[in-house]
């Protein structure tokens, strides 16, 4: 019974610590963001289009023993590992596949395929490096990766138009 | 006695009419959408928190205010695709992937698909569960025909933390995601925007096309996806730019739909001509019609603060200068001043960019123009007369032949190839693979092409239930123009902010409809017209009525745009409408057949006696004072006429007249004796009229507007159903 209190204050305790590295972690990226908003609002320079560029704005913070890459402009954690796009482009691995799937016939000669949750569309999302977030419609893993892996500024949403220029918003003069 | 008979009259009457209207109302189609709750007690749907309403979504928790919009996008299809059989989507939300930066917002398809039904239009084909059952007529199989699952951490840490899915149904999503938008795009594919033949090795489910790959063309075989061998289809799912649609809907309602946004210099005629500009994610996007008027400098230039020239400004369109603020704020400030449209003047070199923001509550259109062309227009300030409108010659993402082309990149990019359009479409369409912040809660044209695509594969789809397209074909129906920004804004707001209530909704379209009738600009002109023939000629021989749809129509167009084209709210429209009845009286009065006289009194006494009301004096004299004041002759006779009709007698005696007979002339595009009149006399039309008088004129009451939009003759006129 003892041990099992122990136990428990000493869970209690670590939940503490993490709580305050989070919150330690949370003020460090106030400061950082109002100094980078602030810089913003002072610079007109573009974003970078290379994804060499983007990976540039990133810093390594570590919190908790966690490492994360965190970008310095925006605040926003990424991009993402190879292993997380990865499990995002997996759930999509059989998507298109009929492989296992069954034809049945019902009696007045109708052919009746249940897709057992496949030939899904799947909308993903990813915050840009300008906090902005696009999304995409996809149905392979291919797909799911080209667009998970692209930069920011070459995502499909700014994607050119018309060939009168880029679909990039600018929001700000 | 004579009640009694007038009652077996109206009785009578009514069977004869009801075989027209009433029937047909009660087999309006549509298409029942149900969402099936999935849920655990708790979550997603049944998630107690409780919330403040949002965007029209009145619901009080987070589960209810998430089902509402599941059901609202659901009715936006439901309103406008045909179907006898229950379509249900089982829908939940769960925990899916995701991380700080990225995740799955959701996703959605068919649950099961057949082929070689009864009634299946192409044998072999596989058709999605919805759509099978629709043109089976029957339900097919007991699952549900969509699934849908969604991401119930959106916006929590870890999970694209500060991003939710905005739960409102009015678009006002600001930079969150907005739920409704992404769920028609979805519910899009499980009713049939899909192929269900693999894009990667070009193999087609179990050996059988999807009725998908009937319209998929490749211009550079010049085959259809169904005729293709396993590598040529995946040849062609790279072919960017060769890939299109060939449904003959979609191509037919592409050149209404996609253009190119363009600013057009009406005046001086030394700069004349049309202008490269970029476009506004805020605000209405430019229509085919557009926006004309003269142009004023915004005071201050940069439009950042309350413009000091709205005296000037209101009705014109404001030429304000880039910098210093927002994109939305200029927008803003020069709408409160009353501008109809903004062009921004780039205050760089070179060219023009796409504008960022959002702000739901801008509802005048706003394009960007180089800082070259800028400096041009602002040299002509004095005589510049311009249009912001959208070019269908030039149909922006579509081959030559008008056809749109295809999500194929090569290599795959984001976003499932072929089951979405490419995304050099303009404007941004529902079915792109990328969700644009700029969408309207709008599936029929001229906004998008889904429900034109989706009519291609099989669907019985009618656009008249689409809000966007119904408020627009008023526009066109009554008033013979395209919709103006603002208006349409207005109209379109009025319906949409019934949310998912049903009977508000049905109340809300009748009101609108109703609307354009009463409105100042059809007063102003067609009902002006319709006094004008009663009061110059009296009835049409033998018939109830004053005059003919044929003259009716292009009299109606000449006031509305003779001298000037006449947009209430746009311009110095009161003065220009004035100029235009004048120039229409005068010419009016001088047709063959109207009377001649030239005694004031005799002249003014027939033209009320023509209208059949009895003026009171103050409106007799008003009406020869008039004859007089004029000077005699034609002007004196115009202004007596104009007088005639303008008097409240006149008005009031005729309105109810002018109303029914309207109804058939903007509604049903004919007159009342006219195919498919069964009886082809004035019996549909009398028994209306005998209605309205009967109900005080109450058309809600009287229940008139209801029975014409919702008459199959009506619905007819745009899609089966």
């Amino acid at each position: 019974m003892k041990t099992k209190k122990k136990n428990e204050k000493r869970k209690l305790s670590m939940r503490r610590t993490r709580l305050f590295r989070a919150a330690i972690f949370a003020s460090v990226l106030l400061v950082l963001g109002a100094v980078t908003v602030i810089a913003r609002y002072g610079s007109r320079k573009p974003v970078p289009n290379s994804s060499a560029e983007a990976e540039k704005n990133f810093v390594t913070v570590e919190v908790g023993g966690k490492k994360l890459r965190v970008n310095a402009a925006t605040l926003q954690q990424g991009p993402l590992s190879q292993q997380q796009s990865q499990q995002i482009a997996d759930a999509l691995q059989n998507n298109k596949s009929t492989d296992g799937l069954v034809q049945v016939q019902h009696a007045d000669g109708t052919i009746e395929m249940d897709l057992q949750g496949r030939f899904q569309n799947v909308m993903i999302a990813k915050k840009n490096d300008d906090g902005s977030v696009s999304q995409a419609c996809v149905d392979t893993p291919e797909a799911a990766n080209a667009f998970l892996q692209s930069t920011g500024a070459n995502s499909t949403a700014d994607s050119p138009k018309n060939n009168e220029g880029p679909r990039r918003a600018e929001i700000k003069q | 006695m004579k009640r009694k008979t007038f009652l077996t009259h109206l009785t009578v009457t009514a069977f004869a009419v009801a075989v027209l209207l009433s029937v047909s109302s009660k087999s309006f189609a549509s298409a029942t959408i149900v969402i099936l709750n999935n849920d655990s007690a708790g979550v997603g749907f049944n998630d107690p928190t409780a919330v403040a309403p949002v965007g029209n979504n009145n619901g009080t928790t987070l589960g209810q205010q998430r089902l509402n919009a599941f059901q609202f996008a659901a009715n936006v299809w439901g309103a406008t695709l045909n179907s006898s059989v229950t379509i249900t989507i089982r829908a939940s939300w769960g925990h899916l992937t995701c991380t700080s930066s990225s995740g799955t917002l959701g996703s959605a398809g068919a649950g099961n698909i057949f082929r070689d039904f009864p009634n299946a239009p192409n044998a072999g084909t596989w058709y999605s569960a919805a759509l099978a059952n629709s043109l089976a007529g029957s339900d097919l199989s007991a699952s549900p025909e969509i699934t849908a699952q969604f991401n119930v951490d959106l916006g929590n840490t870890g999970c694209l933390d500060g991003t939710h899915f905005y739960l409102g149904l009015d678009t006002n999503h600001g930079s969150d995601v907005d739920l409704v938008t992404v769920l028609m795009h979805e519910f899009a594919h499980g009713l049939g925007f899909q192929t269900f033949t693999s894009t990667s090795s070009g193999t087609q489910s179990q050996g059988f096309p999807s009725v998908y790959d009937r319209f998929l063309l490749d211009n550079t075989s010049g085959k259809l996806w169904k005729d293709m061998t396993d590598a040529e289809r995946q040849a062609s799912a790279i072919n960017t730019g060769n890939l299109v649609w060939s449904g003959s809907q979609t191509r037919t309602d592409a050149a209404g739909v996609l253009g190119t946004p363009r600013l057009r210099v009406n005046a001086p005629g030394s700069i004349a001509g049309n202008y490269v500009v970029g476009t506004a994610d805020f605000g209405p996007h430019v229509t085919s019609s557009g926006t004309t008027g003269g142009v004023i400098q915004a005071s201050p230039n940069d439009g950042c603060s309350a413009l000091t020239n709205a005296a000037a400004m209101s009705g014109r369109i404001a030429l304000i200068d880039r910098g210093n603020c927002a994109f939305v704020v200029k927008a803003k400030n020069a709408q409160n001043a009353g501008a109809s449209a903004v062009i921004i003047a780039n205050n760089v070199s070179p060219g023009v960019i796409q504008m960022g923001g959002g702000d739901a509550t801008i509802t005048i259109p706003s394009l960007m123009i180089s800082q070259a062309d800028g400096t041009t227009l602002k040299g002509q300030l004095a005589s510049l007369n311009t249009t912001l409108f959208l070019d269908n010659a030039t149909l922006g993402g579509a081959d030559n032949q008008g056809r749109p082309l295809m999500f194929a990149p090569s290599p795959i990019q984001s976003g499932s190839s072929v089951s979405h359009w490419d995304t050099s479409e303009f404007p941004n369409q529902l079915m792109e693979p990328n969700i644009s912040g700029d969408l309207f809660h709008s599936v029929a044209s001229p906004m998008d092409l889904t429900g034109s695509q989706l009519r291609d594969v099989g669907w019985s789809y009618n656009p008249i239930g689409d809000t966007a397209f119904y408020v627009r074909q008023h526009y066109l129906d009554f008033l013979g123009r395209g919709p103006d920004s603002s208006g349409f804004a207005f109209w379109t707001n009025d319906i949409f902010n019934c949310g998912i209530d049903s009977p508000c909704n049905e109340v809300h379209r009748i009101n609108v409809s109703a609307s354009f009738f009463l409105s100042i600009e059809f007063q102003g002109t067609g009902n002006l017209v319709y006094k004008m023939w009663k009061a110059g000629f009296g009835n049409v021989a033998g018939t109830p009525v004053a005059v003919r749809r044929a003259n009716f129509t292009a009299d109606r167009q000449a006031v509305q745009t003779t001298p000037n084209q006449v947009i209430v709210g746009q311009g110095d429209w009161a003065s220009q409408l004035e100029a235009n009845k004048q120039a229409f009286a005068l010419a009016f009065v001088q047709r063959a057949n109207f009377p001649t006289s030239t005694d004031p009194t005799t002249f003014v006494n027939t033209l009320f006696a023509n209208a059949g009301v009895t003026p009171t004096s103050a409106e007799r004299t008003a009406a020869i004072n008039a004859f007089n004041n004029a000077g005699g002759g034609n002007a004196g006779r115009a202004a007596a006429l104009r007088s005639v009709v303008d008097s409240a007698s006149v008005s009031n005696g005729l309105f109810n007249e002018s109303f029914v007979l309207m109804e058939y002339f903007g509604y049903l595009q004919r007159d009342p004796d006219a195919a498919p009149e069964l009886t082809r006399d004035y019996q549909g039309f009398q028994f209306w009229l005998n209605k309205l008088n009967l109900f005080g004129g109450n058309y809600i009451n009287a229940e008139m507007v209801k029975a014409f939009i919702t008459s199959t003759e009506y619905r007819q006129r745009f899609g089966p159903g």
